[in-house]
């Protein structure tokens, strides 16, 4: 395999230097602090602008996202439980039992 | 005089003409989808249990079946199994089918809100032992080979030790992940509490797989330039691209994590270190990997950013006969890659020569 051209190596070398710098100034506790309250900041606004656009959408008398999501949820453990009743007639029937237990 | 000038010239047309060609290709990369196909080598779907599957693959023509139990190739829960079998000439799945393996994948498939309450139960205590029975029963061998990447190694781990009477002959561990303080800065935030598994989970209980994506960047901030690079030198070579589209398509199709899975691993895991202590309670029971029993490899990347080498190092498995091998590769480059084809594989498959 030939060598990568001159501006290749020059990327490479910056990014190798730029790399653990970055990586060093991550695992800085006031940016680690700052980016897991980015985090949590963007979990916290969309739940608190939840509601406000809920109510506009409710106000045209339709379904808002989280209405959706929420019957989605519902959906999903109904699903769920569906899914475990399936699960044990059909281990009952073919009489499989925990395997190397 | 003349000569050089000649030459120069020369030497400029053909890398003008080859930026052309490099930028043509990149366009119609751009406009059309170009990506290889997914798992290129036959198989067929043998088992199943609500989005898990089980696959053999089909042994070439020609390749006499080795007198070896069968290979269950165990995936992590981060990302998809297509790494396995990117491509047909950068498979290590065809590799080990080539030396005569029976292989089988477990793919434990795409999860939804359906999935978000697995727990580590769930996929150790219900569908790997499941798995394997379906291996058995579709090889008529009486053992397997556990084949465990990534997070896959651990939950292969966990099911051996907390099934004892599993007939496993051996297992081969890549990349495991231990030690979770070495695995990045999401892992630091979540053991300091600066950070809680709610604020990573999304509407239907799983971890998105964006956010994954971003821990992921943030073990590497820089590290998207040799991507681009990499891009800019296969836009060159039309199998080179195809080779470079089908990593990055793997490398960035994350999937979402199964959310009390994932509240479960941070506890047990980041909070109480339990797989450093080697004694992880699991249901109602504490599964204790010292009744491991069974030859293991475990094989580590020295240039492996993801799941760093030092993050390995205190796998202890005291029952069992371990080896390690750490290769100078990083986390993907264990299983994919030139290099990976002409000195890992053929490392684990003399490992596993002796040990079947």
């Amino acid at each position: 395999m030939s060598a990568p051209p001159p501006w290749q190596r020059a990327v490479l070398a910056v990014q190798g230097r730029a790399n653990p710098l970055l990586r060093r100034a991550v695992d800085h506790p006031d940016v680690a602090a700052g980016i897991a309250l980015g985090q949590s900041l963007r979990h916290d606004v969309l739940r608190a602008a939840e509601a406000p656009s809920r109510r506009l959408w409710h106000l045209l008398n339709l379904p808002a996202g989280s209405d959706i999501n929420r019957l989605l949820v519902q959906i999903a453990a109904l699903e769920r439980e569906v899914r475990e009743l399936r699960k044990r007639v059909e281990d009952t029937h073919d009489e499989i039992q925990e395997p190397y237990t | 005089m003349i000569g050089p000038v000649l030459r120069a010239t020369q030497v400029t047309s053909h890398r003008v003409l080859r930026t052309a060609e490099r930028l043509s290709r990149g366009a119609r990369r751009a406009a059309f989808d170009l990506a290889p196909p997914e798992s290129p080598t036959p198989r067929l779907q043998v088992w199943s249990r609500d989005k898990v599957r089980l696959f053999r693959y089909v042994t070439p023509e020609g390749v006499t079946r080795r007198d070896a139990p069968p290979l269950l190739i165990v995936m992590s829960l981060v990302t998809t199994s297509l790494v396995f079998d990117l491509q047909e000439h950068n498979s290590v799945v065809r590799r080990f089918l080539d030396e005569g393996y029976d292989v089988h994948l477990l793919d434990w498939g795409v999860p939804d809100a359906v999935d978000s309450a697995n727990t580590l139960q769930t996929y150790c205590d219900e569908y790997l032992p499941r798995a394997v029975q379906a291996t058995l029963r579709e090889s008529g061998a009486e053992e397997v080979v556990l084949f465990g990447y990534c997070l896959g190694a651990v939950l292969a781990m966990l099911s051996l030790a907390g099934h004892e009477r599993m007939p496993v002959r051996a297992m081969i561990l890549l990349a495991t992940p231990v030690d979770m303080s070495e695995l990045g800065p999401l892992t630091s935030m979540l053991r300091d509490r600066r950070l809680t598994v709610d604020d990573l989970l999304d509407w239907s209980g799983n971890v998105p797989p964006e956010r994954i994506k971003e821990s992921f960047h943030l073990v590497e901030p820089a590290g998207e330039i040799t991507t681009y690079l990499s891009l800019w030198n296969s836009l060159g070579d039309p199998e080179r691209l195809q080779a470079h589209d089908a990593l990055v398509r793997w490398s960035s199709g994350h999937i979402p994590f199964p959310g009390e899975a994932f509240r479960q691993m941070t506890e047990l895991f980041i909070h109480q270190d339990s797989l450093v202590t080697g004694k992880v309670p699991l249901g109602r029971r504490i599964v204790d990997l010292a009744d491991i029993t069974v030859p293991v490899l475990s094989v580590t990347g020295a240039k492996d950013k993801l799941v760093p080498a030092a993050s390995s190092a205190p796998l202890a498995l005291p029952g069992a006969d371990l080896e390690r091998l750490e290769l100078n590769a990083g986390h993907a480059g264990l299983i994919v890659g030139r290099k990976a084809h002409k000195e890992m594989i053929p490392a684990m498959l003399e490992w596993l020569r002796v040990r079947t």
